[in-house]
């Protein structure tokens, strides 16, 4: 756990122990490294056990990287380890420790290989487009080394390890992505958006597309994990703003919010085109400020049109404009949004994109206050936000076009 | 009883629906002795479009008294698809209800309760510099920049008049000297954003020909008036857009 390693007093965790959490963190990584030793109880180099199924891609080495069929050392419906439907019901903790237990097989692999995949990597595509966890026998060459993933991008996953051998069995395709996997006039972002409209999680579906199973033959390429996760947020929020833009805009401000382990979230939707803005705002202690003094804010929009480059504020700006567009589309209504996060003291681990996601769809789940003007709007959410509300209205982009209007001639 | 009676050509009833309908779905149209007039502005208040139609617009025109009707703009539109644009309609207030008679075909439409529709607040703005130039030469500008960014700076001075879009990667610029102008007036340079997606709606509902007279200030609404429809000068539609200044940070 050389990530997370944080130096916290001895004498707060012999009083708190796992239970008041004195230490200000969002986790308790005590109680965290002592589940994940409880699961890796296991000897030698041998691991069987059920793949949710769980496939992990690397990044390093492109074209020639690693690909990761990942399980847990236990057999049983672990299908929750890949349910992003279920993460935000379980505690950090248990997340934490859950997604840590998914020990990754590293095989060796050209991206351009799934144009004509083998033996090995059709078990692993038909292993990542499995509705059933899949039981998986692995012989890997040498203990799995520290190297957890905690990232930004991508959810947790557990050690690695070069695998001598492995055998797959009792997957089922699930008949949803069937025919788009043998369909191979489909183009990788048409196979995106059918697969949503079916009805699979982003989580799903960034799987199918980074074991190269999705696309035109020719062009079916192996993608690495985080590439692939925000692949399926922007192909398919793209798409659904490309919908919502014949709706009509909403005639109220619309002010949500939902509180978090160490996060807050806020959301306004206000009358107007759609445009889009997501702002993260980072405060001393926090993953991605661990060595600052003041908060710092970070944060990416687009206006009607779309942005042309890539935000630099990450993945994480696709994920929630993903969530956006389908409160939208759920309403089927256009609106100018606004989405700013703020991020704790205490709260120092990546989860990944899926808590943006599944946070900002869950906030967009609750009742809104409404106002019928923006200062009303951001006079509320003063009461919430620990940023001075000022400091956001300085960053924000959006609030200087709703601000360009006629009403102060 | 004497009901509110008037006829207008399909043309000059289309073109005050799509002008309009650049900003609004719903409208309040003030229905008077000597005319029609409307104020909408859009849900953000960024835009808003007054039109004046006199009553020399109309080949006939029976108001007995003052009134407001509100419409779903839509709900005209289709009657407007059953025309031909040489047609002429016959427009009747009955009661709630808003009866088209064009040739053989007669089709009502039922009205909104003018509580629904505020009445915009019309911003007090004037300014002194202008410049007068076709439609169409202003649409190129608005095109150019189209693909570069969201918003548009036009710069007025003395001798020209620029339309500049900048982006990160790409940049868009027209520039009119005086001489290829129908009017230009300036006496200090003056220069303001805005949103570009408004005045593109705006444009596409002038006819290419006609003439518009564009005023502002430095960051600043913009002002553009146009007539619309056809007929001779004083049996126009007049039409005033204003459009809030995008403030550059």
């Amino acid at each position: 756990m050389k990530k997370t390693l944080i130096k916290i007093p001895p004498e707060l965790c012999v009083k708190c122990r796992g239970a008041k959490m004195l230490c200000g963190l969002s986790y308790c990584p005590v109680n965290i490294t002592g589940n994940i030793k409880k699961i890796y109880n296991f000897s030698g180099n041998d691991i069987s056990g059920s793949s949710p199924p769980s496939i992990f891609v690397g990044r390093y080495g492109y074209p020639k990287i690693g690909v990761y069929p990942s399980l847990p050392p236990y057999t049983g419906n672990t299908a929750f380890l890949e349910d992003e439907s279920q993460w935000l019901k379980m505690n950090l903790n248990d997340f934490i420790s859950s997604r840590l237990s998914l020990l990754r097989g590293k095989i060796m692999m050209d991206v351009n290989s799934a144009s004509n995949p083998d033996y090995t990597l059709q078990d692993i595509q038909l292993t990542s487009l499995s509705k059933n966890p899949v039981n998986i026998e692995m012989r890997v060459s040498k203990s799995f080394n520290k190297d957890i993933i905690l990232d930004e991008n991508i959810t947790p996953m557990g050690p690695s390890s070069p695998v001598d051998s492995i055998s797959y069995e009792n997957y089922k395709i699930d008949n949803r992505i069937e025919k788009v996997y043998y369909d191979v006039d489909l183009k990788a972002s048409d196979g995106i958006i059918k697969l949503y409209m079916k009805g699979l999680n982003i989580n799903e579906i960034s799987r199918a597309l980074s074991t190269g199973s999705l696309g035109l033959q020719k062009n079916r390429k192996i993608v690495p994990t985080r590439w692939s996760i925000t692949a399926a947020d922007e192909t398919v929020s793209n798409r659904l703003v490309d919908e919502l833009k014949d709706y009509s805009a909403i005639d109220e401000f619309l002010v949500f919010t939902r509180k978090t382990d160490g996060n807050l979230f806020m959301g306004i939707l206000c009358p107007g085109n759609w445009m889009f803005e997501w702002g993260e705002s980072w405060f001393p202690g926090s993953t991605w400020n661990y060595f600052g003094n003041s908060v710092e804010i970070e944060l990416d929009y687009e206006g009607y049109y779309g942005r042309k480059t890539y935000p630099e504020i990450g993945g994480c700006y696709y994920s929630s404009r993903l969530a956006a567009a389908e409160k939208l589309i759920k309403m089927r209504k256009q609106a100018c949004v606004m989405l700013w996060r703020e991020i704790y003291p205490g709260f120092n681990i990546p989860l990944g994109v899926w808590y943006v996601r599944e946070n900002v769809r869950e906030m967009f789940n609750s009742v809104p206050e409404k106002f019928s003007d923006l200062e009303s709007a951001l006079k509320y959410l003063s009461g919430y936000s620990r940023v001075p509300i000022d400091s956001w209205i300085h960053r924000s982009n959006n609030i200087k076009y709703i601000r360009s209007n006629l009403d102060a001639y | 009883m004497i009901m509110t009676r008037m006829s207008i050509s399909i043309k000059n009833l289309k073109d005050i629906v799509d002008m309009l309908g650049t900003v609004v779905t719903e409208a309040k149209f003030k229905i008077g002795i000597s005319g029609v007039s409307v104020n909408a502005v859009d849900p953000a208040h960024v835009a808003m479009v007054s039109l004046e139609v006199p009553k020399t617009v109309f080949s006939e025109y029976d108001v007995p008294a003052d009134e407001e009707i509100s419409v779903d703009l839509e709900k005209i539109r289709s009657v407007i698809k059953l025309a031909s644009s040489a047609d002429t309609v016959i427009i009747t207030k009955d009661k709630d209800k808003l009866k088209f008679e064009i040739g053989t075909i007669i089709k009502s439409i039922s009205l909104i309760d003018n509580d629904q529709i505020t009445n915009p607040r019309v911003p007090q703005i004037a300014s002194d510099d202008y410049v007068v130039l076709t439609k169409a030469d202003f649409e190129k500008g608005l095109r150019a920049a189209e693909d570069v960014s969201d918003a548009i700076r036009l710069t007025l001075d003395k001798n020209n008049f620029y339309a500049k879009s900048t982006s990160d990667a790409d940049e868009s610029e027209m520039i009119l000297p005086k001489d290829m102008v129908k009017e230009l007036v300036c006496n200090e340079p003056i220069k303001s954003s805005y949103p570009l997606e408004y005045l593109l709606k705006l444009v596409k509902s002038i006819s290419s020909n006609e003439d518009i007279k564009i005023s502002f200030k430095s960051d600043y609404p913009l002002t553009i008036e146009f007539n619309l429809g056809s007929g001779n000068e004083n049996a126009r539609i007049k039409g005033r857009f204003l459009l809030a200044p995008r403030m550059e940070s």
